[in-house]
């Protein structure tokens, strides 16, 4: 059950909201839990005893190293090999369980291993209240995709919550519906684009249409995932949760770095606080600035997983980022308008390229699609190739390419959540309802995606 | 409430028409909705319509339910059942279907029987040119749109939709060379064919196997109504890959192989006749070959040439009169 699922959308609207709101302070820790559990469960059940015995294990790891404040040796290693079993836990779920995904283990580990790193660097008292701990790691609204919180930043309001307010309602159920729209309008259908082009083989397609599948696809995978993290802060600002935004208008950067702050903003923040500047970052000399962006972009691409497409991904964008810092520094931070407009279309060339290594899981497969992007018919033969191919799948997909493209500007989301007039709200609830609409007739449909 | 008004007017709008929505899907049976948590299980409810419409159809077909082959063999005007149009429950269901023609198939076999007792012409499967295809027709489903894109062909028409089924074949909205609405109905009553070829059956492979197979015959029997001269190819459905095959629940090979056989039967050897496709495209196991298919059910455009080719090689080409 993910939140643009109609009976996630009834439960959590019209009945736990209400209830949540009415009922005394100090339950609301535990309806919390309740619906953090019921919503894991939900999801992947079987893999739930392993997650509750986990939080168990990283709670009593952590009350068992303060207890050892006075003898460091003890507490380091309680707190590494906390670590170690964290990472292997996400190790084994990956080789081991592969029947059973585990849901959400990315999440869990990363935040996990922060709390641990915070522990060590005293930065944070570990957890002394079990019920605030599992609310942590199993608050519902950030469970399967982020944002990804620390403890820190959690721990006041999840140990007393706050009275859900009318004000943060309506601006929960806004930022809820922007992103539900941008979910189910504009990736969802997108994502048929680019099935399309799988289905039809990379050697078949024309060039036009390889450009065009690779936009759209960098399209989708950016409204998938905002559309994710707006509802997930909705959901947990109608309940009075602040939780941090994940994009900021990533496509309008002026280079990768910068996009790459933009873009999964709390993965990025996690990377710099617990590996980049511990390991020098970049004030301590050129090669150890080389070295933490390498750990770094390492990790980040381990973390999406453990195929080699994943790796290429992670040292392409790791290649740029070291240009960027040594050599094209200066023309990034000129201010004349040509170099501005060089920058962004750098930009707007490198990072599609980069998610067509993030797309296809097959290197050879990659090659393929590269030499259709490019034309190079003397490397690999296109076969069977309609040429006049990108004309069907404009007519079928332009309103959400246009859309897409208007979405990637700040405008219509600061215009969605922010203004406070009646038009916008009006354009919202038809949003919802053309989103219920939509995930309606696909839920109904067995043949979502799989009509001949 | 006036707070929550002018607070959270959306909020309050959306928490209203969510209760009335939930309402009216629990009162009013013939929406169809997806609530499995809510009791109202969409998927049951379209089953439920599905079941119902084959029941009726079921009705209906009943009395002319009969087999091709009897006709061919038994041309005696007065030994065949005629189906009794009169009959007051059937013409009720076919108001509520919607049926264009209440004509039953067999209500004319005339024409048939005498076509079946003069000389028949006689066509035999063997390697064909191109140019074979310059009056030939392709009707199907999104495999038959591949075949349409891939092929290369363009002196031959397809008739094709991703989606369709043999129950909506003839009145989908299609698009068709330059004409963007249409439907086969319209092309295979307007234009001249000599070679009918139709696969359809992977988008329907859930439903009941003897309405697909009555619809099919149906269908066949329409559309040479249309076309006397031209003789109709039934393609068998094209195999799926082997996971595809293991994971699902009526999209497999054994299902698709039973709709085969059953297809198979349809032919009469005159007008209608049956080619298995799948020895292009499937392996040992009648699997669809490994890396042929990104989702297992779509050949890889590069591979269409394989079905083009079988195509080819197996031609059904006019050999001499028969008795």
């Amino acid at each position: 059950m993910t939140f643009s699922d109609i009976n996630f959308l009834m439960l959590f609207i019209l009945i736990f909201v209400p209830i949540y709101a009415v009922i005394p302070q100090k339950a609301k820790p535990w309806l919390l839990l309740a619906a953090g559990i019921a919503f894991y469960a939900v999801n992947d059940i079987w893999v739930l005893p392993v997650l509750l015995v986990d939080i168990i294990v990283v709670f009593a790891l952590g009350i068992l190293s303060d207890m050892a404040f006075n003898r460091p040796k003890i507490r380091q290693t309680l707190l590494y090999s906390g670590i170690a079993l964290q990472i292997g836990l996400m190790a084994a779920s990956i080789f081991l369980f592969k029947n059973h995904a585990f849901i959400g283990i990315g999440f869990f580990t990363i935040q996990l291993v922060g709390y641990y790193l915070d522990i060590l660097r005293s930065n944070i008292y570990p957890c002394r209240n079990i019920l605030t701990f599992a609310n942590y790691v199993l608050f519902f609204p950030k469970v399967l995709q982020g944002p990804i919180v620390s403890f820190a930043d959690l721990e006041e309001a999840l140990k007393e919550p706050e009275r859900v307010s009318f004000e943060k309602l309506e601006k929960g159920i806004r930022t809820f519906i922007l992103g539900i729209s941008f979910k189910i309008l504009i990736a969802d259908n997108l994502s048929y684009l680019w099935n399309g082009v799988q289905t039809v083989g990379f050697q078949s397609i024309s060039t036009p249409l390889a450009w065009l599948s690779m936009y759209s696809y960098s399209m989708q995978l950016y409204f998938d995932f905002q559309g994710y993290s707006l509802m997930a802060i909705g959901v947990a600002q109608m309940l009075g949760f602040t939780l941090p935004n994940n994009f900021r208008s990533p496509y309008m950067s002026k280079s990768i770095s910068e996009f790459y702050r933009r873009w999964h903003m709390t993965l990025g923040e996690w990377f710099k606080n617990y590996i980049y500047i511990p390991m020098g970052g970049s004030h301590n000399g050129a090669f150890k600035t080389v070295l933490s962006l390498a750990a770094v972009w390492l990790l980040t691409g381990l973390w999406h997983g453990v195929t080699i497409n994943f790796m290429m991904w992670a040292m392409t964008l790791l290649f740029f980022i070291i240009l960027e810092k040594f050599v094209l520094k200066k023309l990034i931070k000129s201010s004349n308008i040509f170099a501005n407009i060089f920058c962004h279309i750098y930009v707007l060339l490198v990072i599609p390229m980069t998610w067509v290594m993030f797309a296809i899981s097959n290197p050879e497969q990659i090659g393929i699609f590269f030499t259709r992007l490019f034309g190079l018919t003397a490397i690999c033969q296109p076969l069977n190739v309609n040429e006049s191919d990108i004309l069907s799948y404009l007519s079928d997909y332009a309103p959400f390419l246009i859309g897409g493209v208007a979405c990637c500007f700040p405008l219509i989301e600061d215009a969605l959540v922010k203004t406070r007039i009646m038009m916008t709200r009006f354009i919202s609830f038809a949003l919802f309802w053309l989103c219920v609409y939509m995930v309606m007739k696909n839920g109904n449909n067995p043949f979502m995606y799989i009509n001949f | 409430m006036k707070n929550l008004l002018r607070k959270a007017p959306l909020y309050l709008f959306t928490y209203i028409s969510l209760v009335l929505m939930f309402l009216l899907t629990q009162f009013s049976p013939t929406l169809e909705v997806y609530f499995p948590y809510f009791g109202v299980e969409g998927e049951t409810i379209s089953a439920e319509i599905t079941s119902i419409a084959n029941t009726i159809e079921q009705m209906w077909l009943e009395p002319r339910a009969q087999d091709h082959t009897v006709i061919m063999e038994t041309p005696l005007p007065d030994e065949i059942e005629l189906p009794e149009s009169s009959d007051k429950s059937s013409n009720d269901v076919l108001a509520v279907m919607d049926e264009p023609t209440p004509t039953p198939i067999w209500g004319e076999p005339l024409e048939d029987i005498i076509a079946a007792t003069e000389p028949a012409s006689y066509y035999k499967e063997a390697p064909v040119a191109q140019s074979y295809f310059d009056d030939a027709v392709f009707l199907g489903d999104s495999r038959t749109e591949g075949l349409k894109l891939y092929s290369g062909w363009d002196n031959c028409d397809f008739l094709s939709d991703v989606g369709m089924t043999i129950y909506d074949c003839l009145d989908r909205d299609i698009e068709y060379r330059n004409i963007s609405h249409t439907t086969a109905r319209e092309i295979l009553t307007t234009n001249h064919y000599g070679k009918i070829y139709i696969m359809l059956g992977i988008n329907e492979c859930g439903s009941n196997i003897d309405t697909y197979i009555n619809k099919y015959t149906e269908v066949v029997d329409q559309i040479h109504k249309w076309q006397p001269d031209a003789i109709i190819i039934v393609q068998s459905i094209m195999c799926v890959g082997a996971q595809k095959s293991a994971s699902h629940a009526s999209i497999n090979n054994p299902n698709l192989a039973r709709r085969n056989e059953r297809l198979s039967e349809l032919a009469n050897d005159f007008y209608i006749y049956y080619l298995d496709i799948n020895p292009a495209v499937s392996d040992e196991n009648g699997n669809l070959r490994e890396g042929y298919s990104f989702d297992q059910v779509h050949l890889y455009a590069k591979y269409y040439s394989l079905w083009c080719d079988y195509l080819l090689e197996h031609g059904f080409v006019f050999s001499g009169l028969r008795r």
